[in-house]
């Protein structure tokens, strides 16, 4: 176990430092990006561009560049080429606000989609199934950007019935942060509550045809344990798997658009801005720290798996 | 243990690890609540770009500085053309100007005090443009005149020879290389705001700005979130010494608050949750906001000409009669729409409230049958030709209308559409393909005419790259004339009515098509004194205005 998990971090690394090179080089093959004029100013001469390019260090070689800005990630050094603010503090400020939403979001569509899933699956054919299934495909159908403006124009705007925005500590004031947090979290969980509960109902309708749960129900327990406890905790285990995925990749950089309608100063907003201003320092911070949380929650669940599963971690040496 | 049993275990270890990087860090909120009596808040869509007299340069970073730094001499707190005029602000008088106009001659007023307490020297004057010149600010262009400022930035010299002060009289004496008649303006700017010597000479200080000199003083900064600015508790020296010229706050506290939503912002002024919206509100909710908040919305006006540039040295808009064509075919009432209604139409470089300003219309339209009958005439080789603008909604709107009225009068054009923050460094690169026509804007540094010919104009900035002459124009006797009257003061006779004329010789040769001056707008709470506040043409809202309504 300790040798695959000693694997799998060493692959982490190595697919952190390829994603790494990448950005960089995509971001050096962009015509006309120069971050030096940008930062001289609208009337900036050449002697001025000049100097800001030397303090930059603009003027090294790509590799120079890329071993200068790696090493200032990772010693917090990083400095933004628009705002001259340290990065690495940006996005540290910025990590309770994006993982406030995305637990919470993360929390509420798995709740949801467990209770639709499993009520879509036992009535599978049904008026139920096929009101959950609409409602499923409308929530998959619905864009990010759209349900936002929406509800903050009804519940916010008209109704006055939720704040227009904004972020409040959940240390500072609790209340106030879920109150805040609500309608964000409802947006971003909306499109996982569809396509999550779809995804139960279709393994939960596999899992009931499996041997062991015909097992169960000759053992005589009753419907509702065997759907509890044999179907629905069999048939959790792609969603769990699914869940580390889309969990990363949230924190990673899906809830930019939430958190720019609902201006939540996290880490998304950051990244869309950073992405706006084709700024170099904090969309290559960023885009690690996206890469950082989707490798892991991906590293996670292969370790989850292989625990679960000695086959899994047994699988190079038995063949 | 069952499997569904670890999954879940392992699931909720995972919750919780992330729980505790919730619990562990700490972020402000983005509210920017207001605690009642003399506070109030604001809020813009963009932080300003420094908190740094030196260093910064948009109309936020100076809407904030403006009552916070305040230079040798200021511009007058007033609305409309009168907001234009340089006036004294640390320094006595205005300059004593030799007969050259090389040397600028002020005497700093004394006994002035830094919000901490430190004393003001004229010396602090030398070291805010030294400094300035260290941190590579956009601004140090304007001062790069001054005698002995090329060999300081070379690092052949300590100090930059051309500028002595007296820290007992208050003298500050400033030698420059040309006469320059703009040179009055520039001293206004933030960019010359004395600080103290504690200031970090080579170092952005916006994460703990200055101490101040004006009526506010910043207290707290979290950029690019927010920004507190409060009473001066030393601003009494100032005005003791006479600055009356310096308008005193009348609110103890404003906080600045960044929110990228521009609805949510409009919503909250109309609930009366936020006090002041910087940026106008966007073209959709313009129309509810004029209508039901009509006593506490109003345009104001601003120094900015919004236009479209033609390359004048290639085909087919080397060709007089092609860009008089197009002039001719610009609807600025279609453009207005684009803007929600604040767009006011011109056909002409300088904008209303620019000494030099003369309203004229060389090409009545719009007249699609006349841009046709001359493009008919030019008869262009080359129709196949490409619009550049950037991607900042409002502007693709411009550049897909134009390119449509392009296409009316018989071209084959194509839209390029790139990112905003790249957009004027790539039209701005003669090595760029394609560089046919497109959209551009100018809002003025300083309300100098020279600020609108010279660096869009003049064949002299018709540069390779980092170039602001995107119709790469070059006409040597319109340069010289520039040259001329840059020599002269503004207030020197005749000298507005000679750039009036520089204006129309430009649109005579048609090297633009303008079509107008976007108008800001003054959108407030019930909170505040509607009546009282006022938007400045050089600084936007003036913050020593905002006062709580009775």
């Amino acid at each position: 176990m300790g040798r695959f998990i000693a694997k799998r971090l060493v692959g982490m690394v190595g697919v952190l430092f390829a994603i790494s090179v990448i950005v960089f080089l995509i971001f050096n093959v962009i015509p006309n990006s120069d971050p030096a004029a940008r930062i001289a100013g609208k009337n900036a001469d050449a002697e001025l561009i000049a100097r800001v390019n030397d303090d930059l260090g603009l003027n090294d070689p790509l590799p120079v560049q890329y071993v200068t800005l790696m090493k200032e990630i990772f010693t917090g050094q990083l400095t933004s080429y628009s705002s001259d603010l340290n990065v690495d503090e940006q996005i540290r400020e910025g990590i309770p606000a994006t993982m406030s939403l995305c637990i919470g979001a993360a929390i509420i569509w798995m709740a949801f989609a467990i209770v639709f899933g499993y009520l879509s699956a036992v009535r599978a054919g049904g008026k139920l199934d096929t009101m959950l299934t609409v409602l499923a495909l409308i929530g998959i159908s619905l864009p990010v950007f759209w349900l936002a403006a929406i509800l903050l124009y009804y519940l916010s705007f008209r109704v006055q019935l939720f704040p227009t925005g904004g972020y409040v500590p959940l240390t500072e004031d609790p209340a106030q942060w879920a109150y805040h947090l609500l309608l964000p979290w409802i947006t971003l969980a909306v499109l996982f509550i569809g396509f999550y509960s779809r995804l139960l109902r279709s393994s939960m309708l596999d899992v009931m045809n499996e041997d062991y749960v015909r097992t169960a129900r000759a053992k005589g327990l009753s419907e509702r344990q065997v759907r509890t406890r044999h179907v629905l905790r069999n048939s959790l285990i792609p969603i769990v798997t699914l869940f580390g995925l889309d969990f990363g990749a949230v924190v990673g950089g899906g809830a930019i658009l939430t958190e720019t309608v609902f201006n939540i100063n996290g880490v998304g907003l950051y990244a869309g801005e950073a992405i706006g201003s084709l700024d170099l320092p904090p969309l290559m911070a960023v885009t690690m720290f996206g890469a950082f949380f989707i490798v892991l929650f991906n590293t996670i669940v292969d370790i989850l798996y292989a625990y679960l599963d000695p086959r899994i971690r047994l699988g190079s040496s038995a063949v | 243990m069952s499997k569904a049993w670890k999954v879940l275990c392992l699931g909720a270890i995972t919750a919780l690890a992330a729980l505790g990087l919730v619990a562990c860090g700490d972020s402000d909120s983005s509210g920017g609540s207001s605690s009642g009596g003399g506070d109030v808040n604001v809020t813009m869509t963009s932080f300003p770009d420094y908190i740094d007299p030196q260093l910064s340069y948009t109309l936020e970073g100076w809407e904030v500085l403006w009552n916070t730094y305040v230079p040798l001499l200021t511009y007058k707190h007033e609305a409309g053309e009168d907001g234009t005029q340089v006036v004294p602000g640390l320094a006595e008088d205005m300059p004593e100007i030799s007969a050259d106009g090389k040397t600028y001659k002020l005497t700093l007023r004394s006994g002035m005090k830094y919000s901490d307490g430190t004393p003001i020297k004229a010396s602090d004057f030398t070291y805010a443009i030294e400094r300035l010149f260290d941190v590579q600010s956009g601004g140090s262009v304007f001062y790069e005149g001054i005698v002995g400022a090329s060999d300081y930035v070379a690092g052949k010299a300590d100090t930059i020879s051309g500028i002595t002060t007296d820290d007992k009289t208050g003298e500050i004496t400033i030698q420059l290389e040309d006469a320059n008649g703009t040179f009055t303006d520039l001293l206004g700017l933030m960019f010359a705001a004395p600080v103290p010597p504690s200031t970090p000479k080579d170092k952005n200080a916006t994460n703990d700005p200055p101490p101040s000199s004006g009526p506010f003083e910043i207290t707290s900064v979290d950029a690019p979130h927010t920004l507190v600015m409060e009473r001066n508790p030393q601003f009494k020296t100032v005005q003791d010494a006479g600055a009356n010229e310096v308008a005193d706050a009348q609110v103890d506290k404003i906080t600045v608050t960044q929110n990228k939503s521009n609805s949510a912002q409009v919503t909250g002024v109309e609930q009366n949750n936020i006090d002041f919206m910087v940026d106008p509100p966007d073209a959709d909710r313009l129309p509810e906001v004029q209508a039901r908040f009509s006593d506490r919305f109003r345009l104001e006006e601003s120094i900015n000409t919004y236009y479209f540039w033609m390359n004048t040295q290639e085909p087919p808009f080397d060709d007089l009669k092609v860009r008089q064509a197009v002039n001719y075919a610009i609807d600025p009432e279609a453009l207005n729409r684009v803007f929600g209604g604040r767009l006011a139409p011109t056909q002409q470089i300088l904008p209303p409230g620019m000494p030099g300003y003369e309203q004229y219309t060389l090409y009545p339209g719009p007249d699609l049958d006349k841009a046709k009958q001359l493009l008919a005439e030019a008869d262009p080789s080359d129709k196949d030709i490409t619009v550049w603008t950037d991607d900042e909604p409002d502007r693709k709107r411009i550049g897909a209308y134009y390119q449509d009225v392009l296409n009316q009068m018989g071209f084959n054009a194509s839209l390029k559409i790139i990112a905003g923050d790249v957009y004027f460094t790539t039209i701005g690169n003669a090595s760029t393909p394609d560089l046919d026509t497109g959209f551009s804007d100018w809002i003025q540094d300083f309300p100098h005419p020279d600020d609108f010919f010279r660096p869009l104009l003049n064949g002299e900035n018709n540069l390779p790259t980092n170039s602001n002459n995107f119709s790469h124009v070059d006409i040597p006797e319109l340069d010289k004339k520039q040259d001329e009257l840059v020599q002269k003061q503004i207030t020197d006779e005749g000298v507005t009515d000679d750039y009036a004329a520089l204006d129309k010789a430009y649109m005579e040769q048609a090297v633009w098509a303008p079509y107008g001056n976007e108008q800001f707008t003054t959108f407030m709470s019930d909170r505040l004194d509607f009546g009282q506040a006022y938007s400045h043409l050089l600084f936007s809202q003036d913050y020593s205005a905002f006062a709580l309504s009775n």
